[in-house]
């Protein structure tokens, strides 16, 4: 796959749609595409996160170890973001992320990542929009579960 | 060190001066004898007075021995002489003359020679000496000093005084001596000619030395200035990439310029001095032959003086002024060079230093003991605390863990016991002695320290690692063996007051490890670096390392056979896609383009890509395969979209490096690129210079790597047909620059990684680098390499500061360091080690367990690390709280006292 490929897959993402295009090329260039098989462990619980995962295709499965066979799995689909959040409040990975399908991820080493949120003010605007929206409908759904209880 | 320079010398030189000068007095004779003559040739043989009453011979060469008159006149006659005619008599003594030009320059020639030697000695010794001051220093001193200061003095500063050593007591001996007698000889041959040299002797002995005292106090300010000007470029360069990132270079250049400009005035201000000193001199100097003449031929018209006794009186004038200007000279160089010795001595005579070795070897620690802070204390230089007053008794052995954040108390408390440090109040007793009474030898037996900011010395990891046991001295070899160079280098050695110890000998103290031979060192070392969990990165060192052209036949056959392991191993895995290996007719998707070009490693600078364009071979043959423009194209397409993405960005540069194209061009140039290019007319060729560059970017370029979709089939396949005929026409005078890739042949050149691989990792698989090393690691162990991998590894180079060491086994060396040598207490500060790890409590465990006999400090941060260790010490600020823990096995070995 070229760039082009890439930069049209980013650009589809509802992190990166703000993003000028030559930062958008920046991102998908200093990223590294990679590919895993049905089962293949993005991420591994309780290791320090060193990247953040951009899914480009494909769909990942979080799971936690200590929930066992039963435990809530939750499955992320392409455009979906891994890795960011323990990355930033420098926690180690809660949870298991395994590829449910072929996935197409692209890769953020950390120190990438915080070079540019340093130095690419449109990637850390974008970056914070994708947050504060997570953080809305994760509030929106602990009131709803309130409300049902 | 002996604070007055001449009592210094005296006491270190003496046998060698009193040889010299010895020699000088023996020469006396021969000069007296070689003024004398000319006159003798003008008198006796050229205006014939030897011949006056009718004689037809006369007498030379008698040897006669006796009294002067006024004892009694006394004489012996040794020897008759021979009976000359007046041409034999004047070539007979103009020969005798020539020879004692002769045997004079002989004296002088031995003279000059030995000063010169004694002046190498004695400067060897007093920079030997200097530099074993410096050792003595405390730490704390140590540190304070700059080290460009200490280097100039014992580098340059001293160099002055070495060589005034020789002249110290022999210059002005062997000068006045080469003066009176001329003084003397021209006093016996008209007392009023003497008279009148002698008085313009003294006025230059008494004048010159005034004016040039004020010379001497800007020589001293001069050596001040520059010494200081030294101190400031060397912490300016400590700081260099500081200042160049906080843009202080101008503010930085100005300082330097003050300093330059108060240098030269001290310079300008020295030079007229000297010059109107050295004005007078010659002046005085060609005065006095004024008076020869006028006086002396007034003499000689009367009759009191014959022309023999001028023309040798004149002869014997020219050798005055040079001895008395010499002397002034000499006079001059030893107040400069005393105040200079002064100078230099109150920089290295500290006045509480080390005592550095035990005289009668190291008594070891008993196992068991106590070890008690006694109200240990310190304070930095403004008076504020850095540790509040600590007391505490361990009993040995035990573990301690040391808790506070980086560079705080908890640091303070590892540098004193460590003795990094002994600015403090209070007593650390070990055993009852204080620590601070251990002589230097007995301390790092004691202790074993490990700081977070070790220094690394040049050389290998393992040179690094075993520094600790450079201990035992080596054994001094029977005089029978030596050969003749070494028996020079020992008796210099010994001359001059140095070690005769040879640097190249084995220091290893291998008791002190507790094994016998080198071998089971590296066995010693590899198990501490397992402790320490590091051992894997030594391995990966040496995958690094590159294969040398010397390796042995065997050794080759088996990383041929570790290859065909690491294919089969791989293929067994399923991982046979993550390498592409190199084929010589398939183009290798994952290399570069100019890997594919060349095929094989480089082993010289000649085909480097950044220059590639500029080898005559390799541009003839990339013309022939009409490879240039295609090239040029894909560079000028990557140097547009590099400029395109990292337009407006700030620090762009740290970025743009991780997308760099294997070519070293910096931004700056891609951005002048980008600039020619947009200006550049399709028609007309591009100028050299651009092209090489573009070129050079080019043969950096990975498709799957950089994504730019620069590559097609038929570019492939031409860069396929330059690879075959770029090897087959290789020249001879080639071959030492290039391995080509070869399944069945080594890869001199390339890592060990590079040859076992024989590829390139696929770009987009997700740790392949990881998964590959697993690999790679088992395949060597099967083929019996593990040894040699793991000995590359540690012969790895540090480079300056150990820059080419990855971090985290720059911050292993110290604590393996400390470990090496099996100290009693060993003091580690980990925090930043354990940092690097994936497991630090697995890490702490190791230690605690290969440490059970010691008691072991550690130094960590995060105190979860620590929690199963009783007793700690928590420092929050300046004050450590002593928390002693509840294992109720060991409760009463281990008390905080008060």
């Amino acid at each position: 796959m070229t760039l082009e490929a890439d930069i049209a897959a980013l650009k589809k993402l509802p992190l990166f749609r703000a993003l000028p295009s030559p930062r958008l090329k920046l991102v998908a260039l200093m990223g590294e595409k990679l590919s895993y098989a049905p089962g293949d462990a993005l991420v591994e619980s309780g290791t320090t996160p060193d990247g953040m995962f951009v899914i480009l295709s494909g769909e990942v499965e979080l799971s936690h170890r200590e929930a066992g066979e039963h435990g809530r799995r939750i499955r992320l689909g392409t455009g979906m973001t891994v890795g960011d959040v323990p990355m930033l409040c420098g926690q180690s990975h809660t949870a298991e992320v395994t590829a449910a399908t072929d996935v197409v991820a692209l890769r953020l080493p950390k120190d990438i990542f915080f070079e540019l949120l340093q130095t690419v003010p449109d990637f850390n605007a974008a970056l914070t929009r994708d947050l504060a929206s997570r953080l809305y409908k994760l509030a929106h759904r602990v009131l709803d579960e309130e409300k049902a209880d | 060190m002996e604070t007055n320079l001449f009592r210094y010398v005296w006491q270190k030189s003496r046998g060698e001066q009193l040889l010299v000068l010895a020699i000088i007095l023996a020469s006396i004779p021969f000069t007296w004898a070689s003024f004398n003559v000319p006159k003798r040739i003008v008198n006796d043989a050229i205006q014939g007075q030897a011949f006056k009453d009718g004689k037809q011979t006369a007498t030379f060469f008698d040897i006669s021995i006796g009294l002067p008159d006024w004892l009694g006149g006394w004489q012996a006659k040794l020897f008759d002489g021979f009976q000359l005619t007046q041409i034999q008599l004047l070539f007979a003594l103009s020969f005798w003359f020539l020879t004692l030009v002769l045997i004079n320059g002989a004296f002088k020639y031995i003279v000059n020679l030995r000063k010169g030697i004694l002046g190498e000695r004695m400067l060897r010794r007093m920079r030997y000496d200097l530099f074993g001051l410096l050792l003595r220093f405390r730490p704390d001193e140590m540190r304070a000093v700059k080290p460009a200061e200490v280097a100039s003095m014992i580098k340059d500063e001293v160099e002055p005084i070495g060589g005034f050593v020789g002249d110290a007591f022999i210059q002005p001996v062997f000068l006045l001596s080469q003066a009176l007698t001329a003084l003397a000889f021209i006093m016996v041959q008209s007392f009023w000619l003497g008279s009148i040299a002698l008085i313009i002797v003294l006025v230059q002995a008494i004048i010159i030395p005034i004016l040039r005292k004020e010379q001497l106090r800007l020589g001293r300010e001069r050596q001040i200035a520059s010494r200081a000007l030294a101190g400031r470029i060397g912490e300016i360069v400590d700081a260099g990439p500081t200042i160049q990132g906080h843009g202080a270079t101008s503010y930085v250049q100005s300082d330097i310029s003050g300093r330059l400009g108060n240098l030269f005035d001290i310079r300008y201000a020295l030079y007229k001095r000297k010059f109107a000193v050295k004005f007078l001199n010659n002046l005085l100097a060609q005065v006095t032959p004024f008076f020869f003449y006028a006086v002396g031929g007034f003499f000689a018209l009367q009759g009191r003086l014959d022309i023999g006794q001028l023309v040798a009186v004149i002869a014997a004038y020219r050798d005055l002024p040079p001895p008395i200007k010499e002397l002034i000279d000499w006079d001059q160089q030893r107040n400069d060079v005393t105040i200079k010795y002064e100078q230099v001595i109150s920089q290295f005579n500290a006045d509480d230093t080390l005592v550095l070795d035990e005289t009668d070897g190291v008594k070891p620690l008993p196992a068991k003991g106590k070890l008690r802070f006694d109200g240990v204390q310190m304070l930095d230089n403004r008076g504020q605390p850095l540790l509040a007053p600590l007391t505490l008794t361990i009993e040995r052995p035990s573990a301690v863990a040391v808790i506070g954040p980086d560079g705080g108390a908890r640091d303070v408390l590892g540098r004193i016991l460590g003795r990094q440090t002994m600015g403090y109040s209070g007593r650390v007793l070990i055993d009852g002695t204080p620590l601070s009474r251990f002589s230097v030898e007995r301390a790092s037996h004691v202790i074993g320290y490990a700081g977070s900011d070790a220094e690394i010395i040049a050389g290998s990891m393992r040179d690094n690692i075993l520094l600790p046991l450079k201990r035992h001295r080596p054994e001094i070899k029977k005089e029978g063996n030596l050969s003749l160079e070494e028996h020079h280098r020992f008796i210099e050695s010994v001359r001059s007051g140095n070690t005769p110890l040879s640097f190249d000998a084995d220091w290893t103290d291998y008791a002190a490890a507790g094994v016998k031979d080198a071998t089971e060192l590296d066995g010693h070392i590899r198990a501490i670096l397992e402790t320490l969990g590091c051992a894997e990165d030594v391995y990966e060192l040496g995958l690094d390392g590159k294969i040398p052209p010397e390796l042995p036949e065997d050794a080759r056959q088996r990383v041929i056979t570790a290859r065909a392991a690491v294919a089969e191993e791989l293929g067994k895995a399923k991982l046979a896609g993550l390498i592409e290996t190199f084929e010589p007719d398939r183009y290798n998707a994952n290399a570069t383009i100019g890997e594919n070009l060349i095929f094989g490693a480089l082993r010289s600078t000649r085909f480097q890509f950044e220059t590639l364009l500029f080898e005559p071979y390799a541009h003839s043959i990339l013309k022939a395969e009409a490879l240039i423009e295609p090239l040029v194209a894909v560079g000028s397409r990557i140097v547009s979209t590099v400029v395109e993405i990292f337009e407006g960005l700030p620090q762009g540069h740290a970025l743009f490096e991780r997308y760099s194209f294997g070519a070293s061009i910096a931004f700056d140039r891609l951005n002048e690129l980008a600039g020619i290019l947009a200006k550049h007319d399709v028609r007309a060729p591009l100028d050299a210079e651009t092209e090489r560059d573009l070129l050079a970017l080019a043969l950096g370029y990975i498709e799957p790597k950089h994504r730019l979709n620069l590559l097609d089939d038929r570019l492939r396949a031409r860069i396929l047909r330059a690879r075959k005929s770029f090897r087959h026409h290789l020249p001879a005078d080639a071959e030492e620059d290039i391995t080509f890739y070869d399944p069945k042949q080594v890869i001199i050149g390339a890592s060990l990684r590079d040859n076992l691989i024989f590829g390139r990792l696929g770009f987009g698989i997700s740790d392949a680098r990881r998964k590959i090393a697993k690999i790679v690691r088992a395949a060597l162990k099967r083929a019996g390499l593990d040894g040699e991998l793991y000995r590359i590894g540690l012969n790895t180079d540090c480079g300056p500061r150990g820059r080419y060491l990855p971090t985290r086994l720059k911050l292993a060396v110290p604590l393996a360091q400390a470990l090496v040598k099996a100290p009693r207490i060993a003091v580690l500060d980990l925090s930043r080690y354990l940092d690097t790890m994936e497991d630090p409590e697995a890490v702490i465990a190791r230690i605690r367990d290969s440490c059970r006999e010691l008691t072991v400090f550690l130094l960590v941060e995060d105190d979860r690390l620590v929690k199963d260790i009783p007793l700690r010490i928590r420092f929050e600020g300046v004050v450590g709280v002593i928390e002693s823990g509840q294992t109720p096995a060991q409760e009463p070995t281990r008390q905080a006292a008060e």
